[in-house]
């Protein structure tokens, strides 16, 4: 039986500076985010975490420190009383239920956390080791590269044995970062680069341009869908959608430029919006899901006219990962699913059949010229659309009133 | 009117009716339509499935809404071995027919099918699936409650045993089990679980297949790619809505309702007990359904005899009341052919009332 969570912090242990500061963080959004679990108790050293789980289901636990950036792995440990038979007895069942090969070499490893028990650490493994070896079948010796380590951690309050560690959500602390602004299209990728961000303890808003009536109302509801995913893992649990009305922009641009600029005006004009957005709101950089060469709007040319526009550090968390990598960690924080609906965005809307690829910056210019954006992206600002998002409501966009509540 | 056949179907709940007439006036565009009333309705279905898979405690799980459970039942089976040619299947011998009948076909064309017997408590053998599975087996179905003995199977032991065969599918038939009887399984740990609106205050006309996300489950119906293209047509967003609401209103009120129910079937069986010619099959763990047996009456005589009393029960399963046959699942437990032919099934529902039962009793000893 699982009574005890070891947790590791990550990489933040090289910043030695803000340490304390960090630790302190972290340690609040782990307790913030098993605060549904009433009967947890919680210790913690300068490099450990324990979670004692009093009868909650670890693996529930588990799924919900998978949400807390800044940890780096966990081991399920097992309790027992503090003598040697009761010791080597769980430690077989664990080593046996662990032991995937015939031959397994082992040790056992012990911490003494409680120092009135009468007898060192090397004293313990060894009368440990010495009980189970004979006990496992294929089982041999090895202290210096061995398959199965079996933990003892000997705390006052109990026993607790383990042999398995999981990898954690790595990263670090929600909020230690900085603030980003993330551009959110409802595709696949812009998530999985927002919640690379939050991982890697950027805060987030999240933009997301809407061009109604050429995008419906259920793009918005599935880019709500998407931000309302990634709350997961803010530490906060909350992250604000800001929703920016677009067609007027997308209108003036498609009635007045050449076809083949369309896409690298619109995306010229997002990028002017979102660098205001950042100055007025004091967001630090600017986050995206471009990746290079995927899209003739994701040339390396591409986005330098379109970088142009700003001097906002833009950050590109997928630049170089393949469509594939970038599937396989959508899947993996369930926000491929959503990605997938088949809704009409702004940026596929008015898509000419061959957008030019290698941009010239001047011609650009001189295309941006005809389209009156500077008082359309005023008028845009002054009209954005705040949506607050948690991890706890469901947002429906459809209705404000309760006509979908059963 | 004293209807005893709530196993058959139940009466709409007057909150769900008004509930249906609602969604058909606002949520009658094509879900699959992409003007904004359409995506309204598929809004609304989406949001059902939400709410089922919330009120059920179910994760990573899609459902595809049937038009009832004998069609779920026949996409889970069919739909899921369209990805084999042969190979072994078990199911047990007292399936409802939208399950026994597939797997009879299946037998037909090259499938090799194993049917579990029951024991005296009207449960399968754990046993005889232990020694029977096997590491090429592809698919057990094993229905959650029997409809005609009230028999509940135990899901649990089949679960565990199913661990260790990982290529091993589990279907589960809960159309009598849900809202009714609590459940002591995780519905995580099953593959395909089938369900049925009108046996719990919703209308006829659906049902559903719960299916865990990633199964390849293959058409056997073709059309538009409408639910994954597994049950193309246009959806019924009245009919998904009232299903929801059936569950979200029913299934919090499980063990309430058992405890009344069971309550109102002890004074039921307390009074058969005292008449002397009613044989009763067995006192099943759900206490929603009895089936007793009145030797060398035919079964159909008495529900005639009741219904001028204006007391409705059936003759077992009113899917296979019209087949004459000995009943199959009377016949597994009691291998007792008088017994099978006369039998008579007694189903109670919250709704039902201690002078209902009475009634009942009082009928069944003045027939002559």
């Amino acid at each position: 039986m699982i009574s005890l969570i070891l947790v590791r912090y990550g990489e933040m242990t090289l910043k030695k500076k803000n340490y304390r500061q960090f630790l302190q963080m972290i340690n609040d959004n782990i307790k913030r985010k098993l605060r549904e679990f009433h009967k947890i108790k919680y210790f913690n050293t300068d490099y450990r975490f324990y979670i004692y789980l009093n009868g909650e289901d670890y693996q529930k636990v588990i799924e919900k420190l998978n949400t807390v950036s800044g940890l780096s792995s966990y081991s399920l440990c097992s309790e027992t009383s503090n003598n040697y038979d009761d010791i080597a007895k769980l430690g077989i069942k664990l080593i046996s239920e662990y032991k995937k090969t015939e031959r397994a070499s082992f040790k056992v490893e012990t911490n003494r956390a409680d120092k009135s028990y009468p007898a060192t650490s090397i004293e313990i493994s060894q009368e440990v080791a010495r009980r189970i070896l004979p006990n496992v079948s294929g089982l041999y010796v090895d202290v210096h590269n061995p398959d199965i380590t079996l933990n003892i951690d000997l705390r006052s309050e109990g026993t607790y044995l383990y042999v398995e560690t999981v990898k954690g959500l790595g990263g670090y602390p929600s909020g230690m970062a900085g603030s980003g602004i993330l551009m959110m299209s409802g595709g696949i990728d812009s998530p999985v680069s927002g919640f690379l961000a939050l991982k890697k303890g950027v805060n987030l808003k999240a933009l997301h341009f809407a061009s109604p009536p050429y995008t419906s109302d259920l793009a918005l509801q599935k880019v709500v869908d998407l931000t309302e995913v990634l709350t997961n893992y803010a530490s906060s649990g909350v992250i604000e959608l800001l929703v920016v009305p677009f067609t007027k922009i997308q209108d003036s641009i498609h009635n007045n430029a050449s076809n083949i600029y369309m896409v690298t005006l619109m995306r010229r004009a997002m990028y002017k919006i979102a660098s205001l957005i950042c100055k007025r709101d004091g967001i630090d950089v600017i986050i995206n899901g471009e990746s290079i060469g995927q899209v003739a709007s994701q040339t390396l040319e591409s986005m330098k006219v379109v970088n142009e526009v700003t001097n906002i550090p833009i950050i590109r968390p997928l630049a170089t990962f393949d469509k594939e990598e970038i599937v396989d960690i959508a899947r993996r924080i369930k926000t491929f699913d959503i990605s997938i609906r088949p809704y009409e965005d702004c940026c596929t809307v008015f898509v000419p059949e061959h957008p030019i690829i290698k941009p010239n910056l001047e011609l650009v210019l001189k295309e941006e010229a005809k389209c009156n954006l500077d008082d359309l992206i005023k008028e845009a600002l002054d009209n954005i659309e705040t949506i607050k998002l948690d991890s706890v409501h469901k947002y429906n966009v459809f209705s404000k009133n309760d006509e979908f509540d059963l | 009117m004293i209807y005893l056949d709530y196993t058959a179907t139940t009466p709409m709940d007057s909150e769900i009716i008004e509930l249906y007439a609602r969604l058909q006036r606002e949520f009658f565009a094509n879900s699959s339509s992409l003007n904004k009333l359409g995506q309204r309705s598929d809004y609304m279905i989406s949001r059902c499935k939400e709410d089922i898979f919330n009120t059920l405690g179910i994760k990573n799980y899609d459902i595809v809404f049937t038009s009832n459970a004998t069609e779920a039942n026949n996409i889970a089976i069919l739909g899921y071995l369209s990805n084999y040619k042969s190979g072994h299947i078990i199911t047990t011998k007292i399936e409802h027919p939208s399950v026994f009948e597939v797997y009879k076909h299946l037998e037909g064309v090259g499938f090799k099918v194993d049917y579990l017997d029951i024991d005296e408590n009207g449960k399968i053998k754990l046993g005889e699936l232990k020694k029977l599975i096997n590491k090429e087996t592809l698919l057990v179905s094993i229905m959650w409650v029997n409809n005609i003995i009230g028999a509940v199977e135990p899901i649990k032991d089949v679960i565990e045993i199913l661990k260790d065969y990982p290529k091993c599918r589990l279907h589960v038939d809960g159309v009598q089990g849900l809202c009714k009887v609590e459940p002591n399984f995780d519905f995580n740990k099953i593959d395909f679980l089938t369900l049925s609106a009108h046996k719990i205050y919703g209308p006829k006309g659906i049902g559903g297949l719960i299916y865990k996300k990633n199964l390849e489950i293959g058409k056997i119906m073709y059309g538009s790619n409408a639910q994954k293209g597994l049950k193309p047509g246009t959806m019924d967003v009245g009919l998904v809505g009232c299903m929801c609401k059936a569950i979200k209103k029913y299934y919090p009120l499980t063990e309430k309702h058992y405890e009344y129910v069971k309550s109102l079937q002890d004074r039921l069986i307390e009074g058969l007990k005292k008449l002397d010619r009613v044989h009763i099959n067995l006192v099943g763990e759900s206490p929603y359904i009895t089936a007793i047996s009145i030797p060398n009456i035919n079964g159909e005589t008495i529900v005639h005899a009741l219904e001028e009393r204006e007391i409705y029960v059936s003759t077992g399963s009113s899917c296979s009341s019209k087949l004459k046959k000995p009943e199959k699942t009377i016949m597994a437990l009691t291998n007792n052919e008088s017994l099978a032919t006369s039998l008579i099934r007694i189903s109670l529902s919250h709704l039902s009332t201690v002078s209902d039962v009475d009634a009942l009793v009082c009928a069944l000893e003045k027939i002559k």
